[in-house]
């Protein structure tokens, strides 16, 4: 091989490291200017237990430590008969309210009588917050004593989960007993024939 | 001296041919979903949000972290089915809210992508647009769908975008599941 080639290799051979070098510099700032985020970490770690009915239950992450998410407030479960006389009653709290910080918050879920009826997604926020007037889940009101309560109607069971970017779960398990629904009798006028 | 001249012309054509190769590839900046240039973006799952500008409108003077508009702040997508006895859903959010300052907010617009615009807001000589959930007082209605797999309904994918008097635009992805309808 020519003494020429060589020199030209080698010369070639410096310029494209120093190259390579330059545009793998160039291209992590360039990532790091846009800000091109995955922020991804999950790790199961607990399995809340639902608790009985008759007694609201928090089950709190990791007992004895201090986990990321907190207990879920659901302030004053309610069980409401806007109307006096229909089977129609609605359930609500004044707020439902979690928070996860660092971590994100992933759903909020509400379950009635163990069917699911609401979800509520987190968007890259640490707490969620569920004023009252965001939704009402109509329920049967059901007969007087249904529930137990010789003043009332049914018992509705509720279960509120939240999850966290770190898989990290909250859960309230609880009741709430409605007004009972009582026909409104329509007595008619005694005729004489 | 002579035998280096050739050498030395050839290393330098190949090395300006590859800053020019880098050059081009620099100027295919990373495009948004919505086909702009994308100034700031954020993954988590399902969810992304993203900063954008459109092409011919210069990003050199913009900072990543603190463009003029900013992420659009959309807490608490919530699916809420009402009535169980009913295939009705309602798609709701506690708040949706976006600061251009110094610019004006021109638009902020909602899309329910399976079944198209849902909220158009338009900005009056304001540098910022806030919509709570109370401006939709029941949400939007939408089909709960059957029980699938995972034990819910229907999931329904979201977009929604605002846009500044710059012609910056910034968007937020994401989807939002109901509870199923079981007869």
């Amino acid at each position: 091989m020519s003494s020429t080639l060589k020199i030209s290799l080698i010369i070639l051979a410096v310029l494209a490291s120093l190259g390579l070098v330059w545009g793998v510099v160039w291209a992590a700032q360039e990532m790091e200017v846009f800000g091109i985020n995955q922020r991804v970490s999950f790790q199961d770690i607990q399995q809340t237990q639902p608790g009985t009915a008759s007694e609201p239950q928090q089950a709190a992450p990791l007992a004895g430590e201090a986990p990321d998410i907190s207990f879920i407030q659901s302030i004053d479960a309610a069980c409401t008969q806007p109307e006096v006389g229909s089977n129609t009653c609605f359930i609500n709290w004044t707020y439902l309210y979690v928070q996860a910080a660092p971590n994100y918050i992933i759903t909020m879920t509400v379950e009635i009588d163990s069917k699911k009826r609401a979800s509520f997604s987190g968007f890259f926020q640490q707490s969620m917050y569920i004023p009252a007037e965001m939704f009402s889940l109509q329920v049967s009101c059901g007969a007087l004593g249904s529930g137990g309560n010789a003043n009332l109607g049914m018992q509705h069971t509720y279960a509120i989960r939240a999850r966290d970017t770190a898989n990290l779960k909250s859960a309230n398990y609880g009741s709430v007993t409605c007004p009972a629904y009582i026909p409104k009798h329509v007595y008619l006028p005694v005729l004489r024939r | 001296m002579r035998k280096l001249l050739l050498p030395f012309a050839l290393a330098l054509l190949l090395v300006f041919s590859a800053f020019g190769a880098l050059y081009v590839a620099r100027g295919q900046s990373p495009r948004g979903l919505d086909g702009g240039t994308v100034i700031n973006s954020e993954t988590l799952g399902d969810n992304t949000r993203q900063i954008t500008a459109p092409d011919g409108v210069s990003t050199d003077q913009l900072d990543p972290n603190q463009p003029n508009i900013g992420f659009i702040d959309s807490p608490t997508a919530s699916c809420v089915q009402p009535n169980s006895a009913k295939n009705e859903c309602f798609i709701n959010w506690y708040y949706l809210s976006v600061d251009a300052t110094p610019n004006y907010m021109i638009t902020m617009t909602v899309k329910l992508n399976d079944i198209g615009y849902v909220a158009r807001y338009s900005g009056f000589f304001q540098t910022s647009m806030y919509a709570p959930h109370s401006m939709v007082p029941q949400g939007y209605a939408v089909p709960c769908g059957p029980l699938h797999a995972d034990g819910w309904g229907n999931t329904y994918a979201y977009t929604v975008r605002a846009r500044d008097s710059a012609n910056l635009g910034s968007a937020n992805y994401g989807s939002v599941t109901c509870p199923a309808y079981t007869p």
